[in-house]
């Protein structure tokens, strides 16, 4: 049977705001699909309205073959997990999770059997679950304990929504990996709503970015980071610079130096005018001097400072008045004139109009 | 560190000074001017008061503040709950409503709730006094009861809709168990108020109706101060006992958005 979760042309307005403009999107069945954008992009909305919390102005969501659009939340089969946990502090944490399988009306062994099971999946300890409150585990197990309330359930759908971001580092990093095996091994569809692009090239088979309610781009991960549509994406993903040129009579100025650039760099129809060249940190290099074969284009800059990060140095290079940083292992290089190399397979330019974001 | 000591002990004298001369009065069997301090002491009046028609205003009085809560309560706990959740369209418009006696003089709002009353034979009837113990007293519970509402996060019922709970189950079995402790706090700032109510009671209830404030000024009137103070002092008790309660399970945030301090 086929149980792909399908969104077509969703619309959703919150009085004369826009929250969502026309959303399509397949979730296969069994998918883990992150929902990545800036706060106030409507990703939020698009999960609520899968939920049933909200209704939709236009558009349809179908489960599988059922159309769920009108239906109530209390009829979906989604769970939710929230990102303030949303536990029941005046029941126990037996009590939380199975407080859906009684409405069921289950039988009290079965549900007994249920609960201790996803506690052992969540790998949640078991003693005194019947007693204690939620209140009195950390932040990171109480997360546990919201996933198992949602996946005793079984749903057709498993909606998290920034469930790590009150967590530390730590805790976070644990959680991801957790979060997802557990996902794969139980086969359930899942939407993982959030603004840290990490977790959402990480753990997602499919991540969608989205930006004022509409959708960006969709597509795995590695897809999304080394091919993005729009600048938006290019710029949103990983440590980004930009850097403006100018395309004229076949040849692209940076200031008043050239750059020889490749058709297939270009994401829109390349002609005279003003471009954003977007290249990453980490894929810049510095050197002493160009680079001189035809996969790298080379820029003369003056190096003003080095800083260390952690797991290496950032370098910011000023070119043409523009700034751009460069990411690497060590510091070798002196303050002064540099070059950096940009890999031109790296490099993605788009047509300036609106400008960069910020 | 002394000027802290003097504050407080200023503090004291100014809250228990003046009730300090009701303790007075109520062992005073004799004391007049130029006395300082009583000539004669003695326990006449409070088993005078105590065996007397006084209980019965006792009784009476904790009769009506306990019908004032439970009607308020039925009344206000769910409109507050629809005010906290739901986009209500004349939301403000309501909670105005709400204190719009309360922005007035109480004696010309009584007064004129009393011209209405006697048309429907309510005055000097117990009904007439719950009635008039109700302006104030949903008042007091609709602020206090949104306040608590509001201070329950949504998600929390979402969370119960989310795996198959209906509305109504929800508020039975998540919302109300944790608005509890807030609803104990609004109903027992009702209670009080019912209870220590005086010029709504004056005005409906007498003569027929007489509560332990109306009490209390009767004697007072008529220079009993004895018993006066002895109403003063068990009047005072219930109240303290409760504010006590009150303190314990009272969280911060439901007063917040509550007007009158």
């Amino acid at each position: 049977m086929n149980m792909d979760i399908r969104i077509e042309h969703l619309y959703k307005k919150y009085r004369d705001k826009t929250a969502l403009s026309d959303i399509n999107l397949t979730l296969p069945a069994g998918s883990f699909t992150a929902i990545l954008g800036p706060s106030g992009c409507g990703k939020t909305t698009l999960m609520r309205c899968l939920a049933g919390f909200l209704q939709v102005d236009a558009g349809t969501i179908r489960f599988g073959d059922r159309d769920v659009t009108h239906l109530p939340p209390q009829n979906r089969q989604t769970a939710m997990v929230f990102q303030n946990y949303a536990l029941w502090p005046h029941m126990s944490v037996y009590d939380n999770i199975a407080y859906g399988l009684k409405l069921k009306k289950l039988d009290k062994k079965e549900i007994e059997k249920k609960v201790y099971a996803i506690l052992e999946k969540v790998e949640l300890d078991t003693t005194d679950v019947k007693k204690r409150r939620p209140t009195e585990y950390s932040g990171g197990q109480q997360q546990r304990i919201a996933l198992a309330r949602a996946l005793v359930l079984e749903p057709k759908l498993l909606l998290m929504d920034e469930p790590l971001s009150n967590l530390d580092a730590k805790v976070r990093q644990r959680l991801r990996v957790e979060i997802r095996s557990l996902q794969k091994e139980l086969g359930i569809t899942a939407i993982y709503v959030t603004h840290d692009q990490d977790e959402a090239l990480s753990m997602a088979d499919q991540v969608v970015l989205m930006k004022d309610g509409r959708i960006e781009q969709v597509g795995e991960p590695e897809q999304l980071y080394y091919g993005p549509q729009s600048y938006f994406v290019s710029h949103f993903l990983g440590n980004s610079n930009t850097l403006k040129v100018e395309s004229k009579n076949g040849k692209i100025f940076v200031g008043s130096q050239t750059i020889d650039l490749p058709p297939e760099a270009f994401r829109a129809r390349r002609g005279d005018g003003r471009y954003l060249l977007v290249v990453r940190s980490e894929d810049a290099v510095l050197a002493t001097e160009p680079a001189g074969t035809p996969e790298f284009v080379s820029l003369r800059g003056v190096l003003r400072e080095s800083l260390f990060v952690g797991s290496g140095y950032r370098h910011w290079v000023q070119i043409e008045g523009q700034n751009l940083f460069v990411h690497s292992d060590d510091r070798r290089m002196d303050k002064g004139d540099v070059y950096v190399r940009m890999p031109v397979s790296r490099c993605f330019v788009f047509p300036e109009n609106g400008g960069p974001e910020e | 560190m002394v000027l802290k000591t003097l504050g407080y002990a200023l503090a004291l004298f100014v809250i228990f000074g003046p009730l300090s001369s009701l303790v007075l009065w109520s062992f005073a069997e004799k004391w007049y001017w130029p006395h300082l301090f009583p000539q004669q002491y003695g326990t006449f009046y409070w088993k005078k008061v105590l065996g007397g028609n006084m209980v019965d205003s006792l009784i009476l009085s904790f009769e009506i503040a306990v019908v004032v809560t439970l009607v308020s309560l039925v009344l206000t706990v769910p409109l507050a709950y629809l005010l906290a959740r739901y986009r209500v369209p004349v939301k403000s418009l309501i909670l105005t409503v709400f204190l719009l006696p309360q922005a007035f003089p109480q004696l010309p709002v009584f007064t004129n709730t009393m011209v209405l009353m006697y048309k429907y034979d309510l005055v000097g009837t117990v009904p007439g006094v719950v009635l008039i113990h109700l302006v104030g007293a949903l008042v007091f519970s609709v602020w206090t009861l949104v306040s608590v509402f509001r201070s329950i996060p949504a998600s929390l019922e979402e969370a119960a809709v989310n795996v198959g709970a209906s509305r109504i189950r929800v508020f039975w079995t998540i919302t109300l168990p944790l608005a509890i402790p807030g609803i104990a706090a609004a109903a027992l700032l009702v209670f009080l108020y019912s209870l220590d109510e005086f010029t709504g009671s004056l005005l409906i209830g007498s003569p027929f109706v007489i509560t332990m404030p109306v009490y209390m000024y009767n004697s007072a009137m008529g220079y009993e101060m004895q018993v006066a103070s002895i109403t003063a002092l068990l009047l005072m008790l219930p109240g303290i006992l409760l504010l006590v309660l009150l303190e314990r399970y009272l969280k911060s945030e439901y007063l917040s958005s509550f007007g009158r301090g």
